[in-house]
């Protein structure tokens, strides 16, 4: 079987990212440079889910807290100040849940079939992701005023 | 008497919009995280509609749906499956296990509603103030 090529990855997250901000969070995001994300003084949040099967990955999804805050209060229909930390960590959770299960979907319908896991979170300050020599990493950049979001796709064959 | 809607999500995010988006009407909110969990609810309330998810730690939504099925005090019980897997595999076994309906995350409000208000009849609180109706819009906004 055929790696999946960048440019179908590619569409199928910008199209995710876009979808989940829209719809959900009435939010508009603007196509960015992938390029690292800048401190935030409420520090970094990294949420991971997984999909495995014919094709073997993870989506990753990496912002400031600042911007996890908002969309949280966004989603719960909360002021920013009404939101708690142990919110914003369900809150990134299921918007990674989102892309991450739109993305599989698609994946899925055009033959590589793949079930997610479930979502996690790490936060903290500087966080970066390493992963094994073999898995393609591909990095999406994003904006929503003067947040900005990274999306990660880490992608290992399924034949390795 | 109130309609009795719960919702089976290991998001607690997602419980609390679905509790949101039925606040203004006469319904109670019922709350499982889990398939597990929401079966022992579901026995114990016997709800009206069931909106379930379908990737859950314990037990998931496609294996809840198999137990309600197998349950003749539960069987009948409508369930609005709400997953944000959209892949026709998905959905056929969704279609295979019956459910009534379904409605891929992300969603909005209204849709959440409507869907649930084909099922139940949804009556408005009577002290509820209805919101302006900018909100219904919901139109993109930008962040500052």
């Amino acid at each position: 079987m055929q790696p999946i090529p960048n440019e179908v990855i590619e569409r199928f997250t910008r199209d995710a990212v876009r979808g989940v901000f829209n719809k959900m969070l009435a939010i508009e995001v603007m196509d960015d440079r992938p390029t690292p994300l800048a401190a935030d003084p409420a520090g970094h949040i990294i949420g991971s889910v997984g999909f495995i099967g014919q094709t073997i990955g993870i989506v990753y999804l990496h912002a400031g807290v600042s911007l996890a805050r908002v969309v949280t209060g966004t989603m719960l229909g909360l002021t920013a100040a009404e939101v708690e930390d142990d919110m914003i960590n369900d809150a990134f959770g299921e918007l990674n849940n989102m892309v991450a299960g739109y993305v599989k979907s698609q994946v899925c319908d055009r033959g590589w079939p793949c079930e997610l896991t479930i979502p996690s979170i790490v936060r903290g300050n500087e966080l970066q992701v390493e992963t094994v020599a073999d898995v393609k990493r591909t990095f999406f950049g994003f904006r929503a005023g003067e947040h900005r979001l990274l999306v990660e796709i880490a992608i290992k064959d399924a034949r390795h | 008497m109130s309609i009795k809607i719960l919702t089976v999500d290991d998001s607690k995010t997602v419980r609390l919009i679905v509790a949101k988006a039925f606040k203004k009407f006469d319904c109670i909110v019922l709350e499982a995280a889990n398939g597990a969990d929401g079966l022992t609810v579901a026995a114990l309330e016997k709800p009206d509609v069931i909106l379930l998810d379908y990737t859950m730690p314990v037990l998931d939504g496609a294996d809840m749906v198999t137990v309600l099925n197998s349950d003749p005090e539960l069987k009948t019980i409508p369930v609005v499956m709400l997953t944000a897997l959209s892949a026709r595999e998905t959905l056929a076994r969704m279609a295979s296990l019956g459910v009534r309906d379904y409605l891929i995350k992300p969603f909005k409000e209204d849709a959440l509603i409507e869907r649930v208000g084909r099922i139940v009849t949804l009556n408005p609180k009577a002290q509820a103030t209805p919101g302006p109706a900018a909100e219904a819009l919901e139109l993109p906004r930008k962040l500052p």
